[in-house]
């Protein structure tokens, strides 16, 4: 009986005390909506990274279904000249978690501006990247992004960036027919 | 008042990083910069408070068979809380945080302060500690991630301190990491030192002497 004692009452309690936990977490979930962030731009966002291609007050979303996974969407503005690709560098390099990017192109294929939204690097090393005067480099490259520099000390994230950038130039390529 | 030692002691006299050495890791990785090392050190100490007090509140329920597990839960349901809110509204601090802000659950400063204190002391006591504690881990994370970031990259909290310094990357990658953290725990061991010699010292009066037996308390062996 002692024995049985021994067993029943911790599993109850650390049952009891689990079953509470979950309970309060769930609803904290529901509250904070942490499961509602999609991988799309917010309403803010579109108006925020507006300038990153010219004539563009706010994005629009444009309705393309790719099979690339790294390709997040793809927005442009009213007058549907410029395009934007939304990309992560999954696959290609980075560290714990992709960086995210916008890349906004002029119709003919070069870069209008490259804009880093999500940088999970090490804080003060590979987060150079987000460097504005370091991303004035992408501006007018076409075709390949191969020839822009790394930056001292932040070369693993700079090359995971470029990658990422060559992969929206290639993609590019070819959603433009289907979309412009 | 009588409380007021358990919130002072963990800011220097026995400081969890500085003194007890506890959370290394942490300490060493997300203090590359100074606003990193302050959410660090914040989201630890909000989640050292919360599971002090809880834990000091529902210790009598607990069978002794399954303590640990049951503080790991409390804890692990802070931390969890901690980071939907921080992704939810700080998503930049969750990004740069990264895995060390789920790895705050096994954080040796929050179990063992929910082992050694919560579970023996009462709720104000343990609530009090855990805040002592907990603004210790920040100020000493701050101060580390001040001087990384100063020297690193030759800026503070983002803001540049001029041209005039070159930054030295050196300060920025682990082992300078390593080096700030060694000098820290050197200059906190000197002045800790100081202040203990600087205190009179206590007569050894021939109560406390082993041998007040044998001479019955003459009180001549001075």
């Amino acid at each position: 009986m002692k024995n049985m004692k021994n067993i029943i009452v911790p599993t109850i309690v650390l049952t009891i005390i689990s079953t509470i936990i979950a309970v309060l977490l769930a609803l904290t979930y529901n509250l904070t909506g942490v499961g509602n962030l999609g991988t799309g731009l917010t309403d803010e966002e579109l108006s925020e990274y507006a300038n990153i291609i010219p004539n563009c007050k706010k994005l629009e979303l444009v309705e393309y279904t790719s099979e690339e996974k790294d390709l997040l969407g793809i927005y442009t503005n009213e007058s549907k000249e410029n395009l934007v690709l939304h990309i992560k560098t999954a696959g290609y390099a980075g560290k714990s978690k992709p960086i995210e990017a916008l890349v906004g192109f002029n119709s003919d294929g070069s870069i209008t501006n490259v804009k880093v939204i999500a940088c999970p690097e090490t804080p003060g090393l590979g987060t150079k990247i987000q460097d504005e005067k370091y991303l004035e480099n992408y501006v007018g490259v076409k075709e390949t992004a191969n020839d822009v520099d790394t930056i001292t000390s932040a070369t693993i994230s700079s090359k995971a960036l470029r990658s990422g950038v060559e992969f929206a130039l290639k993609q590019f390529e070819v959603v433009k027919e289907a979309v412009l | 008042m009588k409380y007021m030692k358990e919130f002072t002691k963990g800011i220097l006299k026995e400081n969890p990083v500085l003194v007890m050495l506890l959370g290394t890791c942490p300490t060493l990785a997300t203090t590359t910069l100074l606003s990193s090392s302050l959410g660090m050190g914040l989201a630890t100490t909000f989640v050292l408070l919360c599971s002090n007090i809880v834990i000091s509140l529902i210790k009598n329920f607990i069978p002794k068979e399954v303590r640990l597990p049951s503080y790991i839960l409390v804890i692990a349901g802070f931390v969890t809380f901690v980071s939907f809110i921080l992704q939810s509204y700080l998503p930049s601090l969750y990004e740069s945080l990264g895995i060390f802000l789920s790895l705050i659950v096994v954080n040796c400063i929050i179990l063992g302060r929910a082992e050694m204190f919560a579970s023996k002391n009462n709720v104000i006591a343990s609530a009090l500690d855990g805040i002592g504690m907990g603004i210790g881990f920040t100020l000493a994370l701050g101060l580390i991630g001040s001087i990384r970031e100063i020297l690193g990259c030759g800026t503070i909290l983002g803001i540049s301190i001029g041209n005039w310094f070159e930054p030295i990357i050196f300060f920025i990658t682990p082992a300078g990491g390593f080096l700030v953290f060694g000098v820290l725990i050197a200059v906190v061991n000197t002045i800790l030192k100081a202040k203990t010699n600087k205190k009179p010292k206590e007569e050894f009066g021939c109560a406390n002497c082993p041998s007040k037996d044998v001479c019955a308390g003459k009180g001549e062996c001075k």
